[in-house]
């Protein structure tokens, strides 16, 4: 019993089953960019048994068990293996636009997090300021400065400046400015039972649609969405030169309600069938990447430990050369 | 001293390599996560929000339709007054000074304002429509004739007060040719549509937008053809007092838009080619010129401007140059067009199904030269050059380029 037991651990830690296991590895991975099979739980099973043949391998390979940089490797290998996978249990990814002047708004968060995440991003607060991009000729953006405010507990703000490369931290959260990032006309809707509300409505992204800068709108209580168009009326960027992200002057609110069309500069109300909607003004909004923190900087020290134990058995074959035992003699592989 | 088995120091050292490991990684990633990540701080205030400018005119203007709106014709009246006396020269704050003054039943001085209105812009279409209104409440039938008259000829046939003004004329000029309307039970039921528009002009504009539902201050032509259906249906004074009353804020709000807007005109709604097939065919002797094209194209938006300035050059009695937009949204194609001001001619076709399924295009843009059968005679894929300065020449060298016609 015992004496099949430990063949089916040698078998499940031979060197075959492991090409074996990382040739269907790479199929499967391979796969994945182009069928929907990477988002599957199925998906764990090769790697499972890539774990159990690494574990089944340290315990039975004699050229393993005869050199210690050559063990230490592998077991590094073992701890990078099961701190992905305690990464995954616990990431966080989202992204979220914030206008200029507003609060971050938790529930605006689009994220996607691991089973074992505890999501605590309501604990977040922060006031998104102001933001300067450039653009070198050709449209290539280039720095980004996203102007941040937190709220103190003597009243006061901090203010902090992020990037696509300068996070800011919050807790377990690091938020990156991105890309996308556009213009959000500031409306105030006043329903018909008379409830006021003011908020921004976020454009398309800009300049990335620079052409369309319209969508539909659903008004607060609403059953019916609005169509929005922003007019600007001159360009805010010539793409062969270099330029600044700046909010373009003298813009006008386009509302489209069926067969209705309504031009409102800022400043100016529409009635909207019984209820009514003010253009306040134009602000821009911020679209972030949120980062739950991750175990990155474990995986990475049992990746450099890896490495340097690699390092040392490569070395200690320059060095020792043809005085190392042969693989597989304790299991007569 | 025993030398302790092999095996025995072999898993010792095992050992000792696997809590090195641990202790490697441990502290590796202890450092890692120690590190410093982000950066400067600095106490300051939350950010106040913008506050928004608006110009002294657009203030007076829109106290105007507000206080219209509110069937204030008074001070709709003094606002329309100041904002013309900051701003002379916009037609439009006659205009809505002349629906002010028929609101407040001062037909002349109404008339006064809708004929310095024309003085500026004898296309302010809608300044005809209210000197129509104004003369004949003055008593001045034919005056009151003409100026209908051109509205009509001037104004869109979709325009909804096209019905009334044509009405309006009918019964004038039986009027004054000695025959009197014959009163129907439609016209029992509903004064006659000329009254309506007199009416409207005179009437408590405001009143019966807000019984109507609010149109209020965006109240736009489209909309105003809704309230005309529904006047029709179920008339009553009141509403068909109000249908001026519409007008006038329409009219007010055209002018607001005319007076912000770079003089770029807003285009019509896009016509539906689904609706019209045929559209696109051109009479004996003409050449339609058709160019698919749509909004997300670059090439297609890069190729505009040369189209313009090329449909302008072209001889209208032989070439006819339309756009076929095949933007999946009709409305915010027609603000493109309006943001790009795009001159010439467009229909829309919703993701290019009638383009694709008639002349089978599929890549964008494309332009077409079609015959009075409707058969493509050429066709140029991509983007091109198009000299205004040549244009006829490049027609003809396109035409002669060998292409076969292709079957409708």
């Amino acid at each position: 019993m015992i004496e099949t037991f430990r063949r089916v651990l040698r078998r499940l830690g031979s060197v075959e089953t492991t090409s074996v296991l990382i040739v269907l590895c790479a199929v499967i991975a391979l796969l994945g960019i182009f069928l929907p099979i990477r988002t599957s739980n199925w998906m764990v099973l090769p790697f499972a048994l890539l774990m159990a043949n690494l574990l089944a391998a340290l315990a039975t390979n004699a050229r393993l068990k005869s050199q210690s940089m050559l063990f230490a490797f592998h077991a590094a290998l073992v701890a990078v293996i099961v701190l992905v996978g305690l990464d995954r249990l616990h990431a966080m990814h989202g992204r979220v636009e914030v206008a200029e002047g507003s609060m971050f708004d938790a529930s605006a968060v689009a994220a996607e997090h691991g089973l074992l995440h505890d999501l605590r991003l309501g604990e977040v607060r922060f006031l998104q300021g102001p933001f300067e991009i450039t653009y070198a000729p050709g449209m290539k953006r280039r720095e980004t400065e996203s102007v941040i405010r937190i709220p103190e507990q003597n009243g006061g703000w901090r203010e902090v400046r992020v990037g696509d490369h300068t996070p800011l931290i919050f807790g377990d959260y690091r938020f990156y400015t991105t890309h996308n990032k556009g213009f959000a006309p500031i409306v105030t809707y006043v329903s018909a039972s008379g409830d006021s509300r003011t908020g921004a409505i976020h454009m398309p992204s800009y300049p990335m649609n620079e052409n369309k800068q319209g969508l539909a709108w659903t008004p607060p209580g609403a059953t019916k969405p609005l169509k929005v168009w922003l007019h600007i009326p001159e360009p805010v960027f010539d793409e062969a030169k270099a330029w600044k992200f700046v909010k373009p002057t003298n813009t006008r609110l386009v509302l489209i309600d069926g067969d209705e069309r309504h031009e409102l500069s800022v400043g100016e109300v529409v009635s909207l069938g019984s209820a009514q909607l003010r253009y306040d003004g134009l602000r821009s909004w911020m679209g972030y990447t949120i980062v739950g923190q991750s175990m990155i900087h474990w995986i990475a020290a049992a990746s450099l430990m890896a490495c340097l134990a690699l390092l040392g058995h490569v070395l200690s074959v320059l060095i020792y050369g043809s005085r190392i035992p042969a693989a597989g003699a304790e299991h007569g592989g | 001293m025993a030398l302790e088995p092999a095996p025995r120091r072999r898993r010792r050292s095992h050992l000792i390599a696997a809590a090195l490991v641990l202790v490697v990684i441990v502290a590796a990633g202890v450092v890692l996560e120690k590190m410093p990540g982000s950066g400067p701080t600095v106490a300051t205030a939350p950010q106040q929000s913008a506050s928004s400018g608006v110009t002294p005119f657009g203030q007076a203007f829109a106290k105007g339709i507000e206080a219209m709106r509110l069937g204030d014709a008074h001070t709709a009246a003094r606002a329309f007054d100041e904002a013309r006396a900051i701003n002379p020269h916009i037609p439009e704050a006659h205009v809505n000074l002349g629906f002010a003054f028929l609101a407040m039943q001062r037909p002349r001085e109404a008339a006064t304002a809708f004929d310095r209105a024309l003085s500026i812009d004898a296309k302010q279409i809608n300044a005809y429509y209210g000197l129509g209104a104004a003369l004949d409440a003055s008593g001045d039938r034919k005056g009151a004739i003409g100026a209908m008259r051109t509205f009509v000829h001037l104004s869109d046939k979709k325009d909804p007060f096209q019905r009334k003004a044509m009405s309006a004329l009918w019964e004038w000029e039986a009027a004054e040719n000695g025959a009197t309307p014959q009163q129907g039970e439609a016209d029992a039921k509903s004064k006659p549509e000329a009254a309506a528009a007199k009416d409207a002009a005179a009437g408590e504009t405001t009143a019966s937008i807000e019984q109507q539902g609010g149109a209020g201050t965006g109240a736009k032509p489209e909309a105003v053809a809704t309230k005309d259906t529904a006047a029709a249906e179920a008339p009553a004074p009141s509403e068909q007092k109000g249908e001026a009353g519409a007008k006038a804020e329409s009219t007010a709000v055209a002018m607001l838009d005319t007076a912000r807007r770079n003089n770029a005109p807003v285009p019509p709604p896009l016509p539906a080619i689904a609706d019209m097939p045929d559209a696109l065919t051109p009479p004996e002797g003409v050449i339609s010129i058709v160019n698919v094209w749509a909004s997300w194209c670059g090439p297609c938006r890069a190729e505009l401007p040369s189209l313009q300035a090329f449909a302008a050059a072209l001889d209208p009695s032989r070439y006819r140059l339309v756009g076929l937009n095949v933007d999946r949204d009709r409305d915010f194609a027609r603000e493109f067009i309006r943001d790009t001001a795009v001159s010439f001619g467009n229909f829309w076709d919703g993701r290019g199904v009638f383009a694709k399924a008639r002349f089978q295009v599929e890549a964008y843009p494309q332009t077409l030269f079609l015959d009075s059968s409707g058969a493509v005679i050429a066709r140029v894929s991509g983007t091109r050059e198009w000299p205004a300065d040549a244009a006829e020449a490049t027609v003809a060298e396109i035409l002669a380029s060998g292409q076969k016609k292709e079957p409708k």
